[in-house]
């Protein structure tokens, strides 16, 4: 049990990961398809059985906070109710009454879900940003430092400038502060995101070595 | 003038809730035009879909669910009619699962679409021939490296449940390489994953088209030439409707030129709101202390 539980996933890590590894460096076709071929078909596989784990989490918690009458709990009624009206409408090869087609396709109970009750409330979760963005502005972005207030001007530049009315606003020269918001993007923001884009694939790197060699264990649960 | 900063720091949030709705809502209702350039970042992703032939397939990945319809949608769309227009196929498909609803309605709006003269220019198009629509599939970036080895083994059926290996599109473009460019739209991470695993391993431009805020993130890719690209928010898309000239194809501008002015009445309260918090805050500091010295 305890090398189901330990050894194994450590060899597997080992194996798979400097397999791909070398796989990189080999220019050969066979090692570039047959390693492709059998990782695509395993990540497939693995990221289906994660969806499906993450289904089997999210309705075990939902069921565990109704059964247990926690704060809340009707939200959680609402939830799975939701859930599986959408999932049965999904699967079911029967037209539905009022609806012209089964399962998934234009004009079933499906899609009619879909247009009519995910699309505007996903489409209003992501507008109250623009509230609370401005909510949020006026009651705490205040120059209170050099930073904070170097970072206050450069987002009013990149604001103002990222929508027509910053083409109207002009700085002489024949420039106008688009131009200002334009190298804002293309200069001091593509310089700091390649330094967090490299930073981050170092990162990988390092952890990915440490994986590979057994010396980072977390993702078997527990520490290492 | 203390109390004043007073009452104007702790201004109730519903009366600045109130003055973005008005934001919001007199642009859609009577908009004010405002004119605007193409930045070169739009442009220079136009002009490669122009640059391509007729018959040239390209991949189109609609990575975007309905919560940034708004911004990323328009861009789909015109895109639609650019390559239907010019004869160019694309393979659509989505990586994401609430992804197929938004694609497939797009997709069926342009090909339903109708001229002023009442015409529908698309309507001989054919599933299969001159476009196809995969759907979704779970993997993301096993996905990309599949489509690089061959589009009908990753994907045995499109959406509609017709087997690929028989499709003529997939005789001309079996593979990712034998398509000219990869547009990904995307309101999540996947154009960082597009570049690695799908169009560099191919050796084919790739274009990218996503919301405003993770626009910025992208520009190391546009300035380093791995992004031929980058079409940024509701503005970027705008930009590419005037391009491919929407108000020409529709007879009216497309939704993301009609949302921008909105969005410049938005950007502008909450700069002016800003700046008067400061104002104030400052007002507010310079405050003397009611208390005693110590």
């Amino acid at each position: 049990m305890m090398f189901l539980r330990k050894q194994l996933p450590i060899i597997l890590a080992f194996v798979i990961g400097l397999g791909l590894w070398l796989q990189a460096y080999i220019p050969h076709r066979t090692s570039s398809a047959g390693l492709t071929t059998f990782t695509q078909s395993w990540a497939v596989i693995l990221a289906g059985c994660a969806l499906l784990l993450g289904i089997l989490s999210a309705v075990h918690h939902h069921w565990t906070k109704i059964k247990l009458r926690r704060q809340g709990f009707a939200y959680s009624i609402i939830t799975l109710g939701a859930f599986v009206v959408t999932l049965v409408a999904g699967l079911s090869w029967w037209n539905w009454p009022g609806f012209g087609a089964a399962k998934m396709a234009d004009g079933s109970l499906f899609t009619w879900i879909f247009d009519n009750v995910f699309t505007p409330l996903a489409a209003t979760m992501f507008s109250l940003l623009a509230f609370f963005i401005a909510s949020a502005a006026f009651r705490a972005f205040r120059a209170r430092s050099f930073e904070a207030t170097a970072l206050l001007i450069a987002g009013c530049i990149v604001m103002l400038g990222r929508v027509p009315i910053g083409e109207l606003i002009p700085l002489g020269g024949g420039h106008d502060l688009s131009d200002v918001a334009g190298w804002i993007m293309n200069v001091p923001n593509a310089a700091a995101q390649r330094a967090i884009l490299v930073g981050v694939i170092l990162s990988q790197v390092a952890i990915s070595i440490r994986i590979i060699f057994g010396i980072e264990r977390t993702y078997m649960g527990g520490s290492d | 003038m203390h109390n004043l900063a007073k009452i104007i720091l702790n201004l109730d949030r519903r009366i600045i809730y109130s003055v973005v709705m008005l934001c919001v809502a007199i642009p859609l209702i009577r908009p004010f035009g405002l004119p605007f350039r193409v930045t070169p970042e739009v442009r220079d992703g136009y002009e490669l879909i122009e640059s391509l032939k007729e018959g040239d397939v390209i991949v189109i990945s609609c990575d975007y669910g309905p919560s940034a319809e708004a911004e990323t949608h328009p861009m789909y769309v015109a895109l639609l009619h650019q390559c239907f227009r010019k004869g160019i196929r694309p393979v659509i498909l989505t990586l994401i699962p609430d992804g197929p609803g938004l694609a497939n309605r797009g997709l069926e709006d342009v090909l339903a679409y109708q001229d002023a003269e009442g015409q529908k220019p698309y309507e001989h198009l054919e599933s299969g021939k001159d476009y196809v629509f995969l759907g979704f599939k779970t993997g993301g970036q096993a996905i990309m490296i599949g489509i690089g080895q061959g589009f009908t083994g990753t994907f045995p059926t499109d959406y509609n449940a017709q087997e690929t290996a028989a499709m003529p599109i997939f005789r001309d473009a079996p593979k990712l390489a034998d398509t000219k460019c990869v547009f990904d739209i995307a309101s999540v991470g996947y154009p960082d994953f597009w570049i690695p695993y799908g169009t560099e391993r191919a050796g084919i431009p790739f274009i990218v088209s996503c919301t405003a805020v993770s626009a910025p993130q992208y520009y190391p890719y546009y300035a380093a030439g791995q992004a031929t690209g980058l079409i940024g928010g509701m503005k970027g898309a705008a930009e590419y409707e005037s391009l491919v000239d929407m108000a020409a194809i529709t007879g009216s501008d497309g939704p993301a030129t009609k949302g921008l002015d909105a969005q410049s009445a938005v950007h502008v309260f909450i700069i002016l709101a800003i700046i008067i918090a400061n104002i104030f805050y400052i007002i507010d500091r310079r405050r003397p202390l009611s208390g005693g010295v110590a």
